[in-house]
């Protein structure tokens, strides 16, 4: 459960400039899970890791502390090479991000 | 009021900052990158400039270096903001910026940038000098480092190399010069950037690129080697290449400065055509002395009377107007290294019948050569052979003979070429053995195939058959 209110005040910015974050948090989000897809396809580990880090410090910015965290798992997994584990942790990743994301549409 | 500009190409930090510094007293403006920044300073001067230093086209360093040489920005206080100040922990920011402020969560980051623009605006900026803000929330991560290496190895492979190195912006704008381009254009790197590319030609070369720009399709594309693309007193060659990452595109041009490669071929060319024709007035020279000892040996005849004398004189001036024939066609050819086997036994047949056959006995050649191209070291002997076998033949096989006919045909076999004379006269005496013959005609013929490295051989048949052959890797051709 996403509590604007709470989130904008730690950040210390205004709940409307919070929710203009978060539109943009979920375009930025668009593109990295579809490179992390297209680098798991890959087995490109150095991208995976790339985009794993990108996703764990912009969810970290707006207080998405679960999604930032499993991010930080797959950045983790990513130095292991081992593509099964990485799938199974982007999954995870994936399943965070999705209800992230529908709790997002509705409340924009 | 405080001017601020933001340069980041990440639009949750630019939206993150703007909310975080607008307010009565400042005025935000933020730009996702390094040329929409300079375009910006055009037309407001920013107190405080915030750099994001990894950013696509122009990056974070050249950008402050840029602004800090700009008559404009070099009094305005310039903060790095970067995520990889923990891998540029020893990076001398001092040269270009006022600050350098990591990267950190907004939570803090709020915190420090406020802080950074109150002291900014009540002029308390000497701490900033002396160290990274947020590096200690910050850590090193390798792939940021092996990213960071990869990057210094490029900048100095490119600032190393002798051709000039471009790229441009989708806009066609110069994000990038390395040294060698700037020297060429003979212009700082300041200058360079930001210039719309076409522009820095004459309007019927930046036609020409402005056409390649928008025809690149992923592959190569080079520009100059047909059509003249120059640069003050330089000829120069393009290079295009297309750069896709995501949704950033560039193109990257090698400027080769070919005006010495082209004066070098200039020069060889004039150089070859010279000797080319110095090469064909050898060969006339050769084909005219010829013909001198040709005359001479015709006058001389006039002047014997004994046939057998006479026969001889005839035979050698035939044989040097063989040799002549091969100069006369070398130096009306394009290609001075040999001659077309056709053409020169066509000549051949006919001068040689035109000699020797006598009117009341007319004789017909008929070839059937391929258009060979025979290098002359071969040419010469094999024209004194075909020379004597088609004289034999008029003088022996086919005197006094009516509707005499001289075939001369080429014919391919497994592992050799060969190369036929025949004649429909009376033949081979009964008693003939070429090995034992002591006729100078066969005595040369059987020598110049030795030195050819030809088999020659001869017989009997409905007439005579003079056969030539050479193996099929021997070097007689060309080409």
């Amino acid at each position: 459960m996403i509590d604007f209110d709470y989130s904008a005040d730690e950040i210390g910015i205004s709940v409307e400039a919070y929710k203009k974050l978060c539109a943009l948090f979920l375009t930025a989000m668009e593109e990295d899970t579809s490179g992390l897809r297209d680098a798991l396809e890959s087995e490109d580990t150095g991208e995976i890791r790339r985009r794993a880090h990108h996703i764990k410090g912009a969810a970290a910015n707006l207080e998405f502390t679960v999604l930032s965290l499993k991010a930080e798992e797959l950045q983790n997994a990513a130095l292991k090479e081992n593509i099964e584990l990485l799938r199974s942790v982007a999954e995870n990743l994936y399943t965070e991000y999705r209800k992230i994301k529908t709790e997002l549409k509705d409340k924009l | 009021m405080t001017n601020i500009l933001i340069v980041d190409n990440n639009p949750m930090v630019l939206e993150f900052m703007k909310e975080v510094l607008a307010g009565e007293a400042r005025s935000v403006i933020t730009v996702e990158s390094g040329l929409d920044a300079l375009d910006s300073i055009r037309h407001t001067v920013p107190d405080i400039i915030f750099v994001d230093l990894v950013m696509p086209q122009i990056d974070g360093k050249q950008l402050c270096r840029l602004l800090r040489n700009n008559d404009k920005t070099k009094n305005s206080f310039i903060v790095i903001i970067s995520a990889i100040a923990a891998e540029e922990r020893n990076f001398d920011f001092s040269t270009t910026a006022d600050a350098y402020l990591a990267k950190i969560p907004f939570k803090k980051m709020r915190e420090y940038i406020l802080k950074l623009v109150e002291d900014v605006e009540q002029g308390r900026t000497d701490e900033y000098k002396h160290g990274i803000i947020g590096l200690d929330q910050i850590y090193n991560r390798d792939i940021t480092k092996e990213l960071l290496f990869s990057k210094q190895h490029m900048e100095v492979l490119l600032s190393s190399i002798s051709d000039g190195f471009v790229e441009l912006s989708s806009s066609y704008k110069i994000i990038f010069a390395n040294k060698a381009a700037t020297r060429l254009f003979e212009t700082s790197e300041e200058d360079l950037l930001t210039s719309y590319f076409p522009d820095l030609f004459s309007p019927e070369t930046a036609e020409s690129i402005i056409h390649a720009l928008q025809n690149l399709d992923g592959m190569e594309l080079v520009l100059g080697d047909d059509e003249e693309i120059l640069l003050r007193e330089h000829r120069l060659r393009f290079r295009f290449n297309t750069v896709r990452y995501g949704e950033y595109h560039s193109v990257i041009i090698i400027l080769q400065d070919i005006t010495g490669q082209k004066k070098a071929e200039q020069i060889i060319k004039d150089d070859l055509q010279k000797k080319e024709t110095l090469l064909k007035e050898v060969h006339h020279r050769v084909k005219n002395n010829l013909n001198v000892i040709a005359s001479l040996l015709s006058l001389q005849t006039s002047f014997v009377s004994d046939a057998s004398v006479r026969k001889h004189l005839t035979d050698s001036k035939s044989r040097v107007e063989s040799m002549a024939l091969i100069h006369e066609k070398l130096y009306n050819t394009e290609d001075l290294s040999g001659i077309y086997l056709d053409t020169y036994l066509e000549d051949l047949a006919a001068h040689l019948i035109d000699t020797y056959s006598r009117s009341e006995t007319p004789i017909r050649s008929y070839l059937s050569i391929p258009s060979l191209h025979i290098n002359l070291a071969v040419a010469v002997p094999l024209g004194l052979i075909i020379n004597e076998l088609i004289t034999n033949s008029l003088e022996h096989g086919l005197s006094k003979h009516t509707e005499g006919k001289i075939e001369l045909y080429f014919r391919e076999e497994e592992s050799q070429n060969c190369l036929i004379v025949h004649d429909n006269g009376r033949g081979l005496p009964d008693d003939f053995n070429p090995q034992s013959s002591d006729s100078l005609g066969l005595l040369l013929v059987s020598n110049l195939c030795k030195q050819i490295d030809a088999t020659f051989s001869i017989k009997s048949d409905s007439g005579t058959t003079a056969t030539i052959c050479f193996k099929k890797d021997s070097n007689i051709l060309i080409d």
